[in-house]
């Protein structure tokens, strides 16, 4: 499935999607709400929630690698030189 | 000969994700009303939960055990779990992020349940069945369930 299919689909039947078809990869926080980040073949798909696992208030797919910045700066690199 | 009765039926529940670990327990505290669920960091803490239960205390009806955990993951909890005499038999069900077929196999073949946690209240809903359809039918129809 391609991003721009992905992206015609209702919220529910994305979710459903991702469900069944999508890996987990991380999870951030910005403020006290959480984002989740799966991907789904080629491509990186994000979920906002206002409530963790219950209320998706919108979903942000990409298949540029720069979606991965910001929990990639959370990865405590320090820790691999010790 | 001493007998406990316990009102509440415990379920156990490992995971090292905070905010799942209180995603579930809200989940549970509006279904279901006679169920205490235990909550554990890790699976070294569950193992250790119930090695510390004494014959007379009551076990868990259900186990649950997230599969990415620092310590002791969820399957190797689960291995350790099947090889304790008193637990050979609990119903478990390893809830995870993972919709892996390696990971469901790895669970058939320990005699547990599979449950990819899920992305939105509705399909929450669902997987609160799912867990209570893991325990035997006896715990299933002594289950109160609150009403909407």
């Amino acid at each position: 499935m391609t991003i721009t299919s992905f992206t015609a689909l209702p919220l529910s039947a994305q979710l459903k999607f991702l469900y069944a078809d999508g890996i987990y990869l991380s999870k951030r926080k910005i403020s006290e709400k959480t984002v989740i980040l799966y991907q789904l073949n080629q491509s990186y798909i994000e979920l906002f929630y206002l409530q963790y696992r219950c209320n998706v208030i919108s979903i942000r797919c990409s298949d540029n690698v720069d979606i991965l910045n910001p929990y990639l700066e959370d990865i405590p690199t320090y820790k691999l030189f010790i | 000969m001493i007998q406990s009765t316990s009102l509440k039926h415990i379920v156990l529940y490992a995971d090292d994700d905070i905010d799942d670990l209180k995603f579930v327990e809200q989940a549970f505290i509006e279904t279901m009303s006679n169920i205490e669920l235990v909550m554990v960091k890790d699976g070294v803490k569950a193992i250790d939960y119930l090695h510390r239960l004494s014959i007379f205390d009551p076990g868990p009806c259900l186990i649950i055990l997230d599969v990415n955990m620092p310590m002791l993951n969820g399957k190797e909890t689960l291995q350790r779990i099947r090889k304790m005499e008193r637990f050979e038999n609990i119903p478990v069900v390893l809830f995870t992020t993972s919709s892996l077929e390696q990971d469901r196999n790895f669970a058939i073949k320990y005699n547990a349940g599979f449950v990819t946690k899920p992305l939105d209240s509705l399909q929450m809903q669902h997987i609160i069945d799912q867990f209570i359809e893991h325990c035997s039918d006896e715990i299933k129809k002594s289950i109160r369930r609150k009403s909407n």
